[in-house]
Formats: structure tokens, C-alpha cells, sequence
């Protein structure tokens, strides 16, 4: 039989795919607004005339991120994420309260994007202000902004994928939960790569096994929460859950 | 990779939904820390192991410089029972990794970026390292090895349940 297809992947392709169109869009827009630059007349006055026009193209930017871009990055996520991560553990129902946590993660995912925008407007404002007070190429300007558009989307794929990664990570404690009640106690293995680029917080519980509550009482020091995130924000760290009994036969120390 | 069980005698105390989900639980988590120890199917440790060039910069970046197919951890965070199917006559579980993608990294002056790229779907990757390709060498790593299947036995037991599993 063939696998079905993991729907939490698709979702990132999706979300992927989603995010090129939208920088394209971006780019296209704010081209257009950049290319007003060129329209200010007399060498004497120009100066004068792109700071005016600079100003305006920075705040067309604002709008364009604000009512384009995360509002479209804000629909991939929620209309792509949600639904479709609760299907990553296929053949598995999990419970209709889950989709109230995820719709928590991802709310609290776009508000990272927001300050992502937040960031690159301020960005290209400087990188205009730059172009206009050097007098630099118009086409070096437009690969500045283009560059920082960039940054911003590789910025909001990790938010994307950080999202995603928060759903599965639920949806596993979840189901466990659901597969283990009355069988048998089960712990969470934490675990992932260790290494020096492991945070603090995961240098710490890495190979070792937390209790549901365990996980609730953890505190990562980012404000996020420990069973969706882990160690934080693009936590490479996932569950793995097993029963009490073997991690005790095993070893493993079990933080409860 | 499947498990498969085939019921025989009477019926089960415990129903084969029951068991099904909590195998479906259980087994992912067993592939990804032995691969993750840097263990293959027969529970031996991977080999070859990475090119110098390769060591020189993962661990320049800081990983881990075992041959544990985990750099972002997303291959091995994907691995998941993608399948669940039971009937009256015993159930096959599909575990397989995901068909998602990672941010594809490279590792450039000691730290490892993001190229705003996307890796091979993770089956594809899984697939490449399991059986090679070109200069890859295969490090098979997508199955129960004996002492994953021992240890997932013992855990249904923990459950009560004493059931005949099959890797294939």
C-alpha cells in the first residue's frame, strides 16, 4: 500500500510556493513605487524632489507589507496549517480541542511575521534614504529593497516552518495521549541533535523523557510553549513518546 | 517501511484499533533516536563515515560530527507512521518519512545558513541515504533494527499487550 502523503510537508511546500508568489508581488509593487524616483525633475531640485517622493514610496511600502504581504502569509498559515496539520499523524483522529491550540501557535506565528514586515519596512526606508542622500543608481536601490524582500520571505519560510513543526509536535503529544489513556503511562523523550548549537534549555533535556506534565511545567525562557515549541522558535528538538516502564528499564532520567 | 500483524486465535483483549494507535505511536520514536545515535538497522554504527571536507564543516558549524543524518533534524523529526490500517485480520502501519521539505542549509565560514532553497522531500532524502546514490554511500536506517522491534515489544507489554510484530 502506498503511503498517503504527509500533509504537514505538503503544507510547507504549499506555504513555500505561496510565499514566492507573494515576494514576487512584493517586489513587483514596490519596483513600481521606486520607479517614481525617476520622475523627479531638474538636477537642481532633486534632492529636494526624491526626499519628498522617498517619503512617499516608504510609506506605499508599509502598505504594501502590511495589507499584502502579511495578510497573505497570515492566510497561509491559518487556512493552510491548521486544518491539514491535524492530519500529520495519518489514520489518527485527534481531538476537536487541538484545533483550538493550533489556532493559538499560528495566531502567535503571525505576530513574529508581523514584526518580520515591521523590520524590512524599516529597512528599505533606510536603504531609500540611502539611495537618496547618495544619489545612488536607481537599479542599485531596487536590488537593495529586492534583497531585503528576500531576507524578509527566508524570514517568514522559518516562520512557516516553525509553525508547522509546532502543530506536529502537538498533534504527536496529542495523539499519544489518546492512543496510551488507560493502557499504560507513557514519557516524552526529548529528542533531536546534540550539539553546541543546542540552546540551554535543550542542552539541558535533551535525552531525557518528560511526563505531560513534566512538559507543562517547562519553561524554555522564550514564552513559548514548551510542548509546541520545544526549546523555542525553529527548535530542532521533537517528542518521541515511549512508555514510563522503558525509559526507567533504559535509563533515561524522567523530569516530572 | 511496514509492521504488520496478523491476529491468530481469539479475539484480543485490548481492540487492534487500540494496539494500532499506540504502536503508530510508539515505533517512529524508536527509528529516529537510533539513527540519531548514529545506529543503522542491524544496530550497528553507520559507515562510511562523512568525507573530511564534509566533518570539516559540520563541525565548524558546531553539530554534532556523528554520522547521524542530522543536521536540521528535519528528516528524522518527520518520520512518522504515515498509514494505519486494520482489518479483522491484524493491521499494517506504514512508517515513513514525511513529504515535506527542510530549509536547505550549507555551511559556509563556520555556521550553517539557510540558502532560501528547499532540500529533496524528506522520502526522497530518507530513500538517498537508506539505499545511496551516486558518491552517497547507503546507510540503511529506515526500519525496526532487532533491538528497536525488542524495545517496542517491551513496551506493549507494559500495556498488557502481547502481540506478534512484523517488520518488513
Amino acid at each position: 500500500m502506498a503511503p498517503k502523503k504527509d500533509p504537514t510537508g505538503a503544507i510547507a511546500d504549499d506555504a513555500v510556493a505561496d510565499l514566492e508568489i507573494i515576494r514576487k508581488q512584493l517586489d513587483r509593487e514596490i519596483r513600481k513605487a521606486l520607479a517614481k524616483l525617476d520622475t523627479a525633475p531638474g538636477e537642481d531640485t532633486l534632492v529636494k524632489q526624491q526626499g519628498r517622493v522617498a517619503a512617499q514610496v516608504a510609506s506605499q511600502i508599509d502598505a504594501t507589507m502590511k495589507a499584502k504581504g502579511l495578510k497573505a502569509i497570515t492566510g497561509v498559515l491559518r487556512d493552510r496549517a491548521i486544518e491539514s496539520a491535524l492530519a500529520a499523524l495519518g489514520g489518527v483522529d485527534l481531538p476537536v480541542s487541538v484545533v483550538t491550540e493550533i489556532d493559538a501557535i499560528v495566531k502567535s506565528q503571525t505576530a513574529d511575521i508581523a514584526d518580520v514586515f515591521g523590520d524590512a519596512s524599516s529597512t528599505i526606508r533606510k536603504a531609500i534614504a540611502l539611495g537618496t542622500t547618495t544619489s545612488a543608481s536607481l537599479s542599485d536601490l531596487i536590488e537593495g529593497v529586492a534583497e531585503k524582500i528576500g531576507a524578509t520571505v527566508t524570514k517568514a519560510q522559518a516562520a512557516v516552518d516553525a509553525s508547522v513543526m509546532a502543530a506536529g509536535r502537538t498533534a504527536v503529544i496529542r495523539a499519544a495521549t489518546e492512543a496510551a489513556d488507560g493502557l499504560v503511562d507513557l514519557v516524552y523523550l526529548y529528542s533531536g541533535p546534540e550539539d553546541s548549537r543546542n540552546r540551554p534549555f535543550c542542552r539541558v533535556h535533551v535525552g531525557k523523557a518528560l511526563t505531560e506534565s513534566g512538559i507543562a511545567q517547562a519553561d524554555n525562557g522564550q514564552g513559548l510553549p514548551v510542548d509546541a515549541f520545544a526549546g523555542g522558535y525553529n527548535c530542532r528538538h521533537v517528542w518521541s513518546p515511549m512508555t514510563m516502564a522503558e525509559a526507567r528499564r533504559r535509563g533515561i532520567e524522567i523530569l516530572e | 517501511m511496514s509492521i504488520v500483524v496478523t491476529r491468530s486465535g481469539g479475539p484480543p483483549r485490548v481492540p487492534l484499533e487500540r494496539i494500532a494507535k499506540l504502536v503508530a505511536t510508539l515505533a517512529p520514536g524508536l527509528i529516529r533516536e537510533r539513527t540519531g545515535e548514529g545506529l543503522d538497522v542491524k544496530d550497528r554504527p553507520f559507515k562510511p563515515p562523512y568525507s573530511r571536507d564534509y566533518l570539516l564543516a559540520k563541525t565548524s558549524a558546531g553539530r554534532n560530527p556523528g554520522v547521524n543524518l542530522t543536521v536540521t533534524n528535519g528528516l528524522l523529526g518527520s518520520v512518522a507512521a504515515v498509514s494505519v490500517v486494520v482489518t479483522e485480520q491484524g493491521f499494517t502501519i506504514v512508517i515513513a518519512p514525511g513529504a515535506g521539505t527542510s530549509a536547505a542549509t550549507r555551511f559556509v565560514d563556520g555556521v550553517a545558513k539557510r540558502t532560501g532553497k528547499r532540500s529533496p522531500t524528506h522520502s526522497v532524502l530518507g530513500a538517498i541515504h537508506h539505499y545511496g546514490r551516486g558518491q552517497m554511500p547507503a546507510r540503511p536506517w529506515l526500519a525496526l533494527s532487532p533491538k528497536d522491534m525488542a524495545s517496542l515489544m517491551r513496551q506493549l507489554l507494559d500495556a498488557g499487550i502481547a502481540i506478534p510484530l512484523r517488520g518488513r
